[in-house]
């Protein structure tokens, strides 16, 4: 009993003067205060426990063990803790704010981040990724999707022509009719491009521009399957619970046609000035494949169904990054492109 | 499109306020493109702005738009049904018709006015046309016009005395022709355009424009009302080729009804007498030489199930086509009749009328899904496509990402590609972008001029994409990689002092592609590029893959208002497509120390690093793992004309290590073969021999 009492007093004692010593030296005396091989105060307590009896000893010699784990531990800790507060700094001021050194990659352009964007999103439900000529003939560009000579359809689509009674493809569309064309259905592909149409260069037209294309055809595919890969293309390529838009429009190539809306990102719909109080955002061009088309291409147009849709690139990147002029992306301006760092 | 409230109402009751009709025929595919409405406490005061699709003439106008209405509503349609007296003269009497070519106009149907006083509209009707942002001419013209807007037929009044031998014929234009048309401008005629012509030759451009000399004027007294229907090519041909759109030929090229003539012929007579009086001559003349059987198109309801995704409701889907004008023969329920009404030209096939039904239904009725369909040939190319890997060894060397235009300066292909003529744009938007470009050159040196004027210190761009080449048959378009650097260097630290790019920048670039292509041993030569533009190598970097490195020539620099020095490289990459990238094949890790020892040795400048690195390995009695140039000094202690090029050489054997003196013997014999076979001497010894 005594010896607990020793313990109690010993330790109290023990930790103020371990508060008490604030540098190495100080530490130092405290050490041998208590461990010291001859007057060390744990070392004399060691000592008297020979003197305890028997029956009390185990429970006594584990109170001064305790003690000495106890002071070990503390003074190893106050050890470290005061070499730490007195290492002298590795950097100087002005060297730890010097900026370091790496090799920094380019900037993909904002296009090409939208475009594997969406192919990623169309992989991912094993679409395939197609491709066609840039340069088209009247019948890929115009004819076998059901927009004849003379169609007023046309004038929407104002063509650059290239010599040898060629143009310059206004759609992605084309693309469909190739891969109809080489290989039979189930199809499920997208086509990402460039498109041309003899628009005068300002803020919201640009006589070259990049669209998506998608098609998938087989049998008992039904305009339910289009909104839902819509609905389910919104909003991966926004990130958000978008809500989808059909409302009927006309493309001589899809009927029934549509044109689709996103609930708008900016205001989730409730209507603001990106949207023009609608709280729509137009999206693009959809509907199912006319049969016509299956017709141009060989496809059994009674077996197969199939729908498709079209969308514009850069309007996607100036959704996504609040970009107001389509002209910023044809400048190649690096202070525009550094913006937008993968 | 515009269109009267107050218009719309005199055929159909509307009881919702003008922006929820606007928001009901945007979902039904009439989609309001704007709506002004200046007192909200009449809806007749609102104007409303449709988008009326190219397939849907028939809505153009307030009566066929008020049907689209009343089909969703519900509502009845009440249109006038004028009757004209008979009991005077007949149309035959005054005036004769005759169609020399029923190809191009189906049907001519006229009457005359008699005697009427032609004179200023009443109030009601400026006030009506004005509404819609038409202009009122006289109570004739504006007669007809309001016809126009109001049940969608083009029609067209003549002055009847001024018509020679009172009498129209429908006949191609012939050669020499020619017509002053109402907007005073004289028009020589194409054969083959379709024209109205009296007995002395041609008084109206048939669908397009009437003509001065048989204008309606204020001494008019006897009028002759065409109501025709004219073939929508022949239309858009002559209104293309003239640059000549008008209301009518809008409508005609997109199709008329020819089941309206009549109809509108006899509104536009009885509303003619009614403001300017007169005698309408009864009955009228009907030339109609191709009558059209009434269209039947199948409608199965199965295919509607199959094509949208919903189950049908039979006697919606009957009730809201026969709403529409459709009659509808349920006789076999699994197959339809569905009679096609005349004025709906666009309905031609079974898919037309499932569009219909979706369309009243709203495509909100129908649910959504994901198709399960696969695509064999669908997911992710393991590979990846030549163009992406293109741009990833591009992004990764430090270059940004340029996208420029396939239309480009004719001039400027040739002086970068002057082996190549770039291929023409018929029709330009300017003189500067008429061919399709033959190199990725000129896009990128605009940027370089663009980013440098604005203050950018370092122009770092690259871009993948097609370049366009004559060839048989069609251009072809082959894929391209091409980088411009100029200015400040790619990588900048402070610890790296100022650096401006070199042809090195370039070069590396170039290595760093071919490297990622899988190309392991690119071959570069001295050469002079496009006659001079470019100072640089040439580059052979795999089997058919070739390109190009060097320094832009001051005078295209100037052509393009560049004042940096300014470094390219292009390298053509189609020889690679499908072309598997080789696959990396696992080295075991050497297990014996490698010994590396540095040499410098002093070469004539004639002298390449690759002779240089041949002969180490050639004459090397010991392994040698790599050898890697890590300095070249020109200057003190080396003479001109020469360069000291430092090499360091790793020796490593596979299955031993490697003594001091076996090195040693082995780095003695390459510095002897380099003295004999290149006249190469070690720095710091003598003159090279």
């Amino acid at each position: 009993v005594i010896v607990q009492e020793r313990v109690r007093g010993i330790r109290e004692q023990f930790d103020r003067d371990l508060r008490a010593a604030a540098d190495p030296a100080a530490l130092a005396a405290v050490r041998v205060r208590y461990l010291g091989r001859k007057e060390g105060l744990l070392t004399l307590l060691l000592r008297d426990l020979r003197d305890v009896a028997p029956a009390d000893r185990a429970i006594a010699g584990k109170a001064v063990n305790d003690l000495k784990l106890h002071i070990d531990s503390a003074l190893h800790l106050a050890a470290a803790d005061l070499e730490e507060r007195s290492a002298a700094p590795v950097l100087t001021a002005l060297e730890a704010s010097l900026p370091g050194r790496t090799q920094r990659p380019g900037a993909p352009h904002p296009i090409t981040q939208v475009r594997t964007l969406i192919e990623s999103i169309f992989l991912e439900m094993g679409y395939a990724l197609e491709s066609g000529p840039e340069i088209e003939t009247d019948y890929y560009n115009f004819e076998a999707l059901n927009i004849p000579a003379h169609h007023p359809a046309r004038d929407s689509q104002d063509t650059f022509y290239v010599e040898g009674g060629l143009l310059l493809r206004t759609h992605t569309s084309p693309v469909q009719v190739r891969t109809m064309e080489r290989r039979p259905p189930p199809i499920k592909m997208v086509a990402i491009g460039k498109a041309f149409r003899r628009d005068p260069f300002d803020a919201t037209h640009s006589p070259m521009f990049h669209q998506v294309e998608g098609l998938v055809v087989d049998e008992g595919i039904t305009f339910a399957h289009l909104k839902g890969t819509l609905e389910h293309f919104c909003r991966k390529v926004f990130d958000r619970a978008v809500r989808l838009r059909l409302r009927p429009s006309f493309f001589p190539f899809v009927e029934p046609g549509a044109e689709y809306d996103v609930s708008c990102i900016f205001c989730d719909g409730r209507g603001c000035g990106r949207c023009k109080g609608s709280g729509w955002i137009e999206m693009g061009g959809a509907g199912m494949v006319h049969p016509a088309v299956f017709e141009h291409v060989g496809y059994d147009s009674e077996r197969c169904t199939g729908f498709a849709f079209g969308l514009g690139i850069e309007r996607i990147a100036m959704l996504r990054h609040g970009i107001d002029d389509i002209r910023l992306f044809y400048e190649n301006d690096l202070r525009f492109l550094t913006q937008f760092p993968a | 499109v515009r269109f009267s409230h107050a218009w719309l109402a005199d055929y159909v009751v509307l009881r919702d306020p003008p922006p929820e009709v606007g928001r009901r025929l945007t979902a039904a595919g009439v989609p309001l493109e704007g709506l002004v409405w200046p007192d909200p406490a009449d809806p007749g005061t609102a104007v409303y702005d449709f988008d009326v699709f190219t397939n849907r003439p028939d809505c153009m106008n307030h009566q066929g738009l008020a049907r689209e209405i009343a089909a969703l509503t519900g509502e009845l349609l009440r249109l006038p049904q004028p009757l004209v007296p008979g009991g005077g003269k007949t149309t035959s009497s005054v005036a004769t018709v005759g169609i020399e070519n029923p190809e191009m106009c189906a049907r001519y149907s006229a009457r005359c006015i008699l005697g009427a006083r032609v004179g200023p509209s009443p109030e009601w009707l400026r006030h009506r046309l004005e509404s819609i942002g038409q202009r009122s001419i006289n109570n004739v013209v504006d007669a007809t016009n309001y016809v126009l807007w109001e049940m969608g037929h083009p029609l067209h009044p003549f002055d009847l005395d001024r018509l020679s031998g009172r009498q129209v014929v429908v006949r191609t234009a012939r050669a020499g022709e020619s017509l002053v048309t109402l907007d005073g401008e004289e028009r020589r005629l194409d054969a083959g355009t379709l024209v109205i012509a009296d007995a002395r030759g041609p008084v109206a451009l048939a669908g397009v424009m009437g003509g001065q000399a048989s204008e309606i004027g204020s001494s008019t007294r006897n009028i002759l009302l065409e109501s025709a229907w004219f073939d929508p090519v022949s239309i858009r041909r002559t209104s293309k080729a003239l640059g000549l759109h008008t209301d009518a030929s809008h409508r005609f090229e997109r199709g008329a009804d020819p089941g309206a003539t009549l109809a509108a012929l006899d509104r536009a007579a009885m509303l003619v007498t009614e403001l300017a009086g007169g005698e309408v001559t009864d009955p009228a003349i009907d030339q109609h030489p191709r009558p059209e059987p009434p269209l039947r198109v199948p409608l199965r309801p199965a295919r509607v199930r199959a094509l949208l995704g919903i189950d049908i409701a039979a006697e919606g889907a009957r009730g809201g086509l026969e709403r529409l004008g459709f009659a509808v023969d349920v006789t076999d329920p699994a197959r339809w009749a569905v009679q096609v009404p005349s004025f709906r030209r666009d309905i031609t096939r079974e898919v037309d009328l499932i569009e219909e039904i979706a369309r009243q239904r709203g495509y909100d009725a129908i649910p959504s899904a994901l198709p399960v369909a696969q695509d064999a040939a669908g997911g992710r190319d393991p590979v990846g496509r030549l163009d992406d890997r293109a741009r990833a060894a591009l992004l990764a060397a430090g270059l940004s990402e340029a996208v420029n235009f396939a239309m480009a300066d004719r001039d400027e292909c040739l002086l970068l590609a002057p082996e190549t003529a770039p291929p023409a744009i018929e029709n330009p938007l300017q003189s500067g972008a008429a061919s399709l470009r033959t190199t990725l050159l000129p896009g990128l040196l605009r940027n370089t001029a663009h980013n440098l004027n604005r203050g950018v210190s370092g122009c770092h761009l690259f871009e993948v994409g097609h370049v366009f080449t004559p060839a048989a048959g069609r251009p072809a378009e082959t894929l391209r990689a091409a980088g411009v650097l100029a200015g400040r260097g790619v990588w900048s630290h402070w610890s790296l002092g100022r650096r401006e790019v070199d042809l090195f920048d370039a070069r590396g670039a170039v290595e760093f592609l071919a490297e990622r292509l899988g190309m392991t041993a690119p071959r570069f030569a001295s050469d002079t590029i496009a006659r001079g533009a470019v100072a640089g190598l040439r580059a052979v970097l795999g089997d058919g893959v070739t390109g190009i490195v060097g320094e832009v020539s001051p005078a295209v620099l100037r052509r393009f208002e560049i004042d940096r020095r300014t470094f390219v490289f292009e390298v053509g990459l189609e020889g690679l497509h499908g072309v598997r990238p080789p696959d990396r094949r696992f080295a075991g890790l050497p297990r014996f120390p490698a010994v590396r020892r540095d040499l410098a040795v002093v070469v004539r400048e004639n002298c390449t690093v690759t002779a240089i690195e041949e002969v180490i390995r050639g004459v090397s009695s010991l392994p040698i793992a790599e050898v890697q140039v890590f300095d070249r000094y020109r200057g003190k202690g080396v003479e001109a004309g020469c360069a000291s090029v430092a090499l360091q050489v790793v020796f490593q054997h596979p299955e031993r290590t490697l003594a001091a003196d076996e090195v040693q013997a082995a780095q003695d014999a390459i510095v002897t073969a380099l003295q004999d076979r290149l006249g190469a001497r070690l720095r710091g010894s003598g003159p090279p021999g």
